[in-house]
């Protein structure tokens, strides 16, 4: 056959626009896959983030509040007779140092009987089932005790005055440590001894 | 969208005319060659990840071609009309004398009737042969078949429409 003769139908006017204007509408197939995808996987991870964004708010509240309960546990087991101090000093300088092998961190020891809260003495007491440092300062007739642990890794600073069983329960953080002031003392005395030590330990 | 339609654009549009041609051809009719011809555009695009640089026409015509056929399993509909082609007479009268027109005219519409004979098997080869002037090979990938089956249909085709256009009352030349 002659092949000239064959016909070659060349695209019709407008087809090209067409074409064109379909392909550019289009999505492309990666595209159009992988934006459900983006999607699904964007809203799956925000929802792990607030439950366990809210999982850690909540572990660390409980974590407080258990803690909170324990310190005040422990000032009360500390007013038993003969279990309010293992060592008898008001000395810091003997404080101090006598905590050093009873403990894996050393707890700032401060005086504040120039202020009316001498120290009275200190004792290794368990809080939450950790050995923490229990610093007893007296108020006229009233006992204090201030139990120092290092904060955790990714513990906040905040703090917390709270009223429990009578008690004043002052917590708060300074220098890498957490403390809890608590006493039967008013809670305007009991902050006033916790911005001394603020003040003595530093920030 | 971007990067990859702006590929896509630069290595498929040129052969448009390609496309359009085989869709002419298998579909024997020009409102669907321009549907098909979109469609198969839509999807080379949408397959166009599985492009790896191999013979971009011959690529873009196996989709075309598929998508011919797919489209008429969809449809059902085998619309087996022969048109008269505006086109290919004003050609015809353009360049020739009335006499010569006439046997032009004559020879290109018994071409069109043989060529409309054919089963699209035998005219897609002739197409993408005659017309596109693709290689055995590339043939035989656009077609799914063995270069020795596209080699002896197109003789086939080729014999056919000679037959076909050989001079009234006369058997074979």
């Amino acid at each position: 056959m002659n092949e000239q003769q064959l016909p070659y139908y060349t695209a019709p006017a407008g087809l090209r626009d067409r074409v064109l204007s379909a392909v550019r509408r289009a999505p492309s197939r990666r595209a159009a896959r992988w934006r459900p995808a983006v999607w699904m996987t964007g809203i799956a991870a925000g929802l792990v983030l607030m439950v366990s964004g809210a999982w850690l708010f909540g572990a660390q509240r409980r974590a407080a509040e258990s803690e909170m309960t324990a310190v005040l546990d422990g000032h009360l087991r500390s007013l038993a007779p003969g279990r309010l101090a293992d060592v008898a000093s008001t000395d810091q300088h003997t404080v101090k140092p006598w905590f050093a092998g009873k403990l894996d961190f050393s707890p700032p020891v401060v005086d504040a009987a120039s202020e009316g809260f001498p120290l009275v003495g200190a004792r290794v007491d368990v809080v939450d089932g950790r050995n923490v440092a229990a610093l007893v300062y007296s108020r006229r007739s009233h006992v204090i005790n201030v139990f120092v642990r290092p904060l955790g890794p990714r513990e906040g600073a905040s703090g917390r005055d709270e009223e429990r069983r009578g008690y004043n329960v002052v917590s708060w953080a300074a220098a890498g440590m957490r403390f809890w002031a608590v006493s039967d003392l008013n809670v305007q005395e009991l902050t006033q001894l916790r911005d001394l030590l603020v003040a003595r330990i530093g920030g | 969208m971007g990067e990859t339609t702006t590929r896509f654009e630069e290595q498929m549009l040129p052969h448009l005319d390609a496309a359009y041609n085989l869709a002419r051809h298998l579909t024997r009719n020009e409102h669907d060659a321009d549907d098909v011809v979109q469609e198969a555009y839509l999807r080379a695009l949408r397959h166009f990840d599985s492009f790896r640089g191999q013979h971009p026409k011959a690529w873009l015509l196996a989709i075309v071609r598929h998508t011919t056929y797919s489209r008429r399993r969809r449809d059902q509909v085998s619309t087996i009309t022969t048109e008269f082609n505006e086109e290919l007479h004003s050609d015809a009268l353009d360049e020739a004398g009335p006499e010569r027109d006439l046997d032009r005219r004559e020879t290109a519409a018994r071409l069109e009737a043989a060529l409309d004979g054919l089963p699209p098997q035998f005219r897609e080869v002739l197409v993408l042969r005659e017309l596109e002037d693709l290689p055995y090979e590339e043939i035989g990938r656009i077609v799914r078949a063995p270069i020795g089956t596209v080699m002896s249909r197109l003789s086939r085709a080729r014999a056919r429409l000679a037959r076909a256009l050989a001079p009234a009352g006369g058997g074979t030349p």
